[in-house]
């Protein structure tokens, strides 16, 4: 074999195995739980601690929630924050990092994974969601009833979620469109006729929560994955 | 002087003391109404098998109390009878008041019984001497068939009851009834006659069963009426009381509507209710969900349930003169198949209302092959990881092979390995069959010219392959 590697055989390989983490979700109670399993057999573990969140986002490496007036990790990481609810766009180009925006009081900041750090921020509009860029954040307003990012129109929504790479999901009545940075989009229908999708919530890498008033769904974004599963409720 | 009256006619006896005077009458008791007992009490035929019990009254008739001290039976043929419930002795009983005591009888042998029943009023030290009351039980054990009775009857249990269950009124209901002769020659059985309202059947009023052999006959039940029916079955010396209840439903037969015709495990369903005619009510009930896993080891997957309350059980609810039912207020629901392969039943509960036809369907999860969510490969400066994520209904997932190419794609090395050891005791320890599985290869050389590798995943259903997992 012209390469000189040798992979050490059977008895040598080993595996680790354990549960699959989707990712965690909001629960209606407010409590932050982690859901496991598979999409479409999802099993909600108990919350990280007994508390109502406010503010939510997960990824790979990093979770951040916000309560009414401190903000949270799961490594038990708390600091005292500006009332009320945060966007929160977690950092990909520093794991553990995120953008927080406090919207009572307008106040941008920066989570370093153990302090905010404030930053000066004047953003024009009421902003409805916050993606980490190279540098800074990218952010959403609406202005005449429209969605916009900088001068871009993403069209009328009544919530929205910037995703990291330059995607977003865009939602209007029970109906969510997701943007690819490609230009391709998909549509799904989410909640029954007459429910309204009230918001997303970054699950993980792969997933968003998206809450309505008849349930709560996980859409996977992956590519060629695209599906979106009712996450289990608790007190429905 | 001991004196032992067995057989003796005379069943009372006076205890003087003074001017005072005790005296024990002994009666049976056919429901709450004494009657004295005479020299020889009898039970009469008792099927082999059966028992038989008959309530004993010791009366002091006298004007002093009196001391019980020795409450006996005594099988003088065979052994069948025994005392079954009684006051513990020495029993002091007040003038004019009773000792009640219970004594049973029961053999499976074929021929007669008899017993000495003796009440005393002797000293401590010989309880049974003194002064005695007594009389011979007697009782026969006649041959008894077996009684059985198929679905969807039930019975007869202990008290010999047999239920005909609910059905709607204006339907019929039949059910088959054998007669077994469970003895080496030939037996009669007589009578075998029916009562009851609603309650038919075309047997003989006799029957004559060769030995070790059965005969067979059904009994119709017919409510005519919204209303519960009894009647009794007479198999010889014994009695068995049917039972069965005639309702008007209310409710037509269910449509059962699923969103696909083809249903696996790891998926979501939308289940959707209808009746076939218009309700005549405004009715509700519950709609139950439960699951048989196909997995021998497997007692469950609770991730089967009706997702967006997390539950098995559902509320329906359907209005009058309509025909779409509501399940938990919503037009259908969302149920999860889990990751276990099996068998999930729906079942409606209609209460009172009842319901036309079946209230069941069931949907099946056949075995699969493992279901992948995800794969990719990782290097680390001695190993290369891949990872895979999915499930295996099956609960067989072990063995696996790794084909590792380099980067132009010239192959290095097919490893084959079994984890099934890693993946059983992993199963034991959770719920479902969703894993995440690392497998790591320790590695000599330069990693980095370690392209891709496809892993082939066995399991009792089948075979599946991961694409090309390129190692960055």
């Amino acid at each position: 074999m012209k390469i000189l590697l040798s992979i050490l055989m059977t008895g040598c390989a080993w595996a680790q195995i354990e549960s699959p983490q989707i990712g965690v979700m909001l629960d209606v109670n407010g409590r932050a739980r982690p859901v496991l399993g598979s999409p479409a057999a999802a099993a909600i573990g108990t919350p990280w601690f007994d508390g109502a969140v406010i503010s939510l986002a997960c990824s790979a490496d990093a979770c951040v929630a916000k309560t009414e007036s401190a903000l949270f990790t799961p490594a038990g990481v708390v600091v005292a924050a500006p009332p009320g609810a945060a966007i929160i766009a977690l950092d990909p180009y520093s794991p553990g990092a995120a953008y927080l925006y406090f919207v009572e009081s307008g106040q941008l900041a920066r989570w370093t994974g153990s302090q905010l750090i404030p930053v000066a921020f004047a953003p024009g509009g009421d902003v409805l969601s916050l993606r980490a860029v190279a540098g800074g954040v990218e952010y959403a307003v609406e202005s005449d009833g429209e969605i916009w990012i900088g001068r871009k129109s993403l069209g009328a929504a009544n919530t929205v979620l910037l995703l990291d790479g330059g995607g977003a999901l865009l939602a209007r009545g029970g109906h969510v469109r997701l943007l690819r940075p490609d230009g391709t989009e998909r549509d799904f229908a989410v909640a029954p006729a007459g429910s309204v999708v009230g918001g997303f919530i970054r699950m993980s890498d792969e997933y968003v929560e998206v809450l309505t008033d008849a349930g709560m769904w996980a859409l996977d974004l992956e590519p060629g994955h695209e599906q979106i599963f009712l996450l289990p409720g608790v007190s429905h | 002087m001991k004196t032992r009256w067995l057989c003796l006619l005379a069943l009372t006896l006076a205890l003087s003391s003074g001017t005072l005077e005790a005296q024990v009458v002994l009666y049976s008791l056919n429901g709450i109404a004494p009657s004295p007992l005479g020299a020889v009490y009898g039970y009469g035929q008792v099927a082999a098998g059966d028992s038989m019990i008959v309530r004993f009254r010791a009366l002091n008739t006298g004007t002093a109390s009196v001391t019980i001290t020795c409450l006996s039976v005594t099988n003088t043929t065979g052994a069948g009878f025994s005392i079954v419930n009684s006051s513990s002795t020495p029993f002091v009983v007040a003038a004019g008041q009773p000792m009640d005591f219970f004594v049973g009888f029961s053999a499976t042998a074929i021929t007669s019984y008899a017993a000495s029943l003796e009440v005393g009023t002797g000293t401590a030290t010989d309880a049974c001497g003194g002064t005695i009351e007594s009389a011979i039980l007697l009782a026969t054990v006649v041959p008894a068939p077996i009684l059985s009775v198929a679905a969807p009857c039930t019975g007869p249990d202990a008290n010999k009851n047999i239920s005909f269950g609910r059905i709607a009124q204006g339907t019929q209901e039949s059910c088959t009834f054998s007669i077994q002769n469970p003895f080496p020659q030939d037996l009669t059985v007589s009578p075998l006659t029916l009562t009851g309202a609603s309650f038919t059947t075309t047997s003989a009023s006799a029957v004559t069963i060769a030995a070790g052999q059965s005969v067979s006959f059904p009994i119709q039940f017919s409510p005519a009426t919204g209303s519960a029916f009894t009647g009794t079955l007479t198999v010889g010396t014994r009695v068995y009381a049917l039972a069965g209840t005639g309702f008007s439903p209310p409710l037509s037969s269910l449509v059962w509507t699923f969103d696909s015709t083809t249903i696996g495990s790891g998926e979501q369903h939308t289940l959707s209710l209808q009746l076939s005619t218009a309700a005549t009510v405004t009715a509700a009930g519950t709609l139950t969900l439960t699951f048989a896993p196909s997995i021998s080891t497997v007692a469950d997957d609770t991730a089967v349930q009706f997702v967006a309350t997390s539950t098995r059980v559902a509320s329906f609810a359907v209005n009058a003169g309509a025909t779409a039912i509501t399940l938990n207020a919503q037009p259908n629901i969302v149920f999860s198949t889990g990751t276990t392969a099996g068998t999930i039943t729906f079942t409606v509960n209609s209460g009172v209302y009842g319901l036309s036809g079946s209230p069941s369907t069931s949907v099946t999860t056949p075995p699969a092959p493992i279901d992948l969510a995800s794969s990719a490969a990782t290097s680390r400066a001695n190993e290369l990881d891949v990872v895979i994520s999915g499930f295996d209904n099956t609960y067989s997932i072990g063995g696996m092979s790794f084909a590792f190419v380099d980067r132009s794609g010239a192959a290095i090395a097919t490893i084959p390995a079994d984890f099934s050891t890693n993946f059983q005791t992993f199963f034991k320890a959770q719920n479902g069959s969703s894993f995440l599985m690392r497998a790591s290869f320790p590695v000599t050389g330069d990693v980095s010219q370690v392209g891709a590798v496809t892993v082939v995943l066995n399991n009792s259903a089948g075979v599946v392959t991961t694409p090309s997992l390129s190692f960055p």
